[in-house]
């Protein structure tokens, strides 16, 4: 078991899964942070390299980390944002999709509590077409913040941002958090123009200007990454990340505490046990944003009821097979930040392997049934009270 | 995935373009920075272009009957091709390591800041380059540090541009001004005297300042065009280029991994050592790079530095 913290040499892109190729398409954007599979790529192109495969004649099965859709022994948590401070790594992740801030149109006036939750209302006082038992989320902004507001122009919006770990316990625990990490203070997106020259006219190519959306980390950001199964030969390295052949230096860290010491131990109440899942990584259902058919005792083991969701626009992810030198098929996932709401008769199972993901068939098979995108990081969740 | 790191010296010896596009401020084209520092670049692409038509060139000329081939296993195959593999040698952004200012003695100062060098510090460390000094860091805003017999200190002070800072002489500033001028300045003859102004003119400024004069005392070029027949300015020809200045020093870390071309074993390069190899044997002396080439901008004068294992 390692974990690690990957620091780029100067930029990054890690590019969405629309297609770029030259001549044709002009605009590369990036996702950031970057998905489970980059790492996975990345890690598996690593041990290969410590084992002194050529590439060149590289076609078959490595029994520690796999080819192509197989993924061999990898067990991975992240990539996950971090930031340093006061000598700790410190982790982020994208704000929860049921945080709502309140914002005042004079900035000088900020609100200190100015964040709040969005609950299920079941009391409400007019009929919806939510499907069967499904529940609107509401955000109840209390009288004594009323009266704050009272004169000032103030509207309720989706918190933007990143949440660190040092709010998550309380979070989790129901209550809203006291501060959120602004994109600014974090990482800057670099947009990049690039032109292709005609070295024999010495002159510019008609038709090959790009742009391209880079991402540039702040001084004492990175990423953090547990990897299990599998280890580094060096405790200390460079890593081939990302687009444009970009690269990363990564060194192991002392672990950092376990997601499940975040979750605050569930009980019953009138005889039901009522709990959130926030989704920290992507996730990918076989019915979209949920299982086929709804039934969650797929995931969960145990019959439970889905009450309420909070999900944002899909996230289409692709990627590219080194191995098969084609670009994977692009699929739908659930974004991280994404707020499931359920209530069960009896608390299900829930450990430190529990996985809020499915994986493809064709994936699955590949990998003798196992739910293999769970393991590479994919359907990373806390889990928290409402 | 990266085996060996290099690094890749470049001295400016007239001044270089890195053009970023067209602006709405006071220069129509300035020269490309990076985000959050705004400290000058010159991106990746560009410097990977000018690499690998330079390798080319040379390997040509050279009567190397798989110039062609080898450039591809280096830099990846032309643009038409290029999803069928990637090249192995991965330029990064070069960035400024000294940048030099006008001074009110010794004609100009080579100056640089703790950010800089630290960050120059950890890439030359991870290339596996020996840096033996420790960077110093100027107590307040207003000084400056400088080396012992410093040619750019007058009366205490150093006056650059039209700011003064206090001078303050610092034995590691002088362990990193000879450092740099050893491992890189370019090595040839005619640098011999460059090398021994370094020190002298060297000045480790704090990071604002130098973060300032990279941007106010770039050097700002307005150009014009002629109508022949009449021989004044041609109608809305007039225009400004932003550039580095002469005697800019900037340095790009270069990784290297293994080939992945499949004819990679028959050109000889089975490991990233091999195109390693292959690079520095090149023997890189003088490239162009950025615009403006047929008014004799962007010559530099290189150095490499490979070796290093992670």
């Amino acid at each position: 078991m390692m974990e690690l913290i990957i620091k780029p040499v100067d930029v990054w892109l890690f590019r969405d899964g629309r297609p770029f190729s030259a001549g044709e398409d002009h605009d590369a954007a990036t996702i950031f942070p970057p998905t489970p599979f980059t790492l996975q790529g990345a890690i598996r192109t690593k041990v290969l390299v410590d084992k002194g495969v050529d590439f060149t004649q590289f076609k078959s099965l490595d029994l520690d980390v796999g080819y192509g859709d197989k993924f061999g022994k990898l067990r991975l948590i992240g990539p996950m944002l971090a930031r340093k401070r006061q000598d700790k790594w410190e982790r982020l992740i994208p704000v929860p999709v049921d945080l709502m801030e309140v914002r005042v149109e004079d900035d000088m006036k900020r609100i200190e509590e100015r964040f709040i939750l969005l609950k299920p209302k079941t009391d409400l006082s007019f009929k919806t077409n939510l499907p069967e038992r499904l529940q609107l989320l509401w955000a109840e902004v209390k009288s004594e913040l009323l009266s704050k507001l009272k004169d000032l122009n103030w509207r309720l919006e989706e918190a933007k941002g990143w949440l660190p770990e040092s709010e998550w316990a309380r979070y989790l625990q129901g209550e809203a958090p006291k501060q959120v990490v602004n994109n600014d203070s974090l990482f800057a997106l670099e947009p990049r123009f690039g032109i292709a020259i005609d070295r024999s006219k010495r002159i510019t190519q008609t038709q090959m200007l790009y742009r391209a959306t880079f991402v540039r980390l702040r001084y004492g950001v990175a990423l953090w990454a547990k990897v299990e199964g599998v280890n580094l030969q060096s405790k200390e390295g460079f890593l081939r990340f990302g687009g444009e052949g970009r690269s990363a230096i990564y060194e192991a860290v002392e672990p950092l505490p376990s997601l499940a010491s975040y979750m605050p131990k569930l009980e019953k109440q009138s005889g039901v046990v009522r709990f959130k899942v926030v989704l920290i990584s992507p996730a990918w259902f076989s019915g979209g944003w949920q299982p086929k058919d709804g039934d969650w005792s797929k995931i969960f083991g145990a019959p439970v009821r889905l009450i309420a969701a909070a999900i944002p626009r899909a996230q289409k992810f692709g990627g590219f097979d080194m191995a098969r030198n084609e670009p994977k098929p692009i699929r739908n996932f659930v974004s991280a930040g994404s707020v499931y709401f359920f209530e069960a008769n009896e608390l299900p199972k829930l450990d430190e392997n529990f996985a809020f993901t499915e994986t493809p068939d064709e994936v699955r098979q590949q990998n003798n049934g196992k739910n293999a995108w769970a393991n590479i990081g994919f359907g990373k969740v806390l889990i928290g009270r409402w | 995935m990266f085996e060996k790191a290099a690094i890749l010296f470049l001295y400016c010896e007239t001044p270089l373009h890195a053009g970023s596009g067209s602006s709405m401020s006071i220069v129509d084209l300035p020269i490309q920075r990076e985000r959050i520092t705004n400290l000058p670049i010159i991106q990746a692409s560009s410097l990977k272009g000018v690499l690998r038509a330079e390798a080319k060139r040379i390997l040509e000329q050279r009567n190397d009957p798989q110039a062609n081939d080898k450039v591809q296993a280096l830099f990846g195959p032309e643009t038409q091709r290029a999803h069928e593999y990637a090249g192995c040698v991965s330029p990064h952004d070069a960035r400024v390591l000294l940048f030099p200012v006008r001074s009110l003695v010794g004609v100009f100062a080579w100056t640089t800041c703790p950010f800089v060098l630290e960050r120059f510090k950890r890439e030359a460390t991870a290339a596996g380059m020996q840096v033996p000094w420790q960077v110093p860091v100027p107590e307040n805003s207003n000084q400056a540090l400088v080396v012992n017999g410093s040619e750019v200190k007058i009366e205490d002070k150093v006056v650059l541009e039209e700011f003064a800072f206090d001078a303050k002489e610092d034995k590691e500033a002088k362990k990193i001004a000879e450092w740099i001028r050893d491992n890189a300045l370019p090595k040839s003859e005619e640098y011999q005297q460059w090398r021994e102004w370094l020190p002298k003119r060297f000045v480790i400024l704090p990071d604002d300042a130098f973060r300032d004069f990279t941007q106010m005392a770039t050097e700002v070029i307005t150009r014009i065009r002629i109508e022949q027949e009449k021989k004044t300015v041609a109608e809305g020809a007039l225009w400004t280029e932003e550039h580095l200045p002469s005697e800019t020093l900037l340095y790009a870390p270069i990784f290297v991994s293994k080939p992945l071309a499949p004819n990679a074993k028959n050109l000889g390069l089975t490991n990233a050592d091999d195109a390693l190899k292959l690079l520095s044997k090149l023997k890189l002396d003088r490239l162009q790079i950025g615009g403006d080439e047929t008014v004799g901008r962007g010559i530099v004068k290189v150095r490499l530095y490979c070796g290093g294992e992670k």
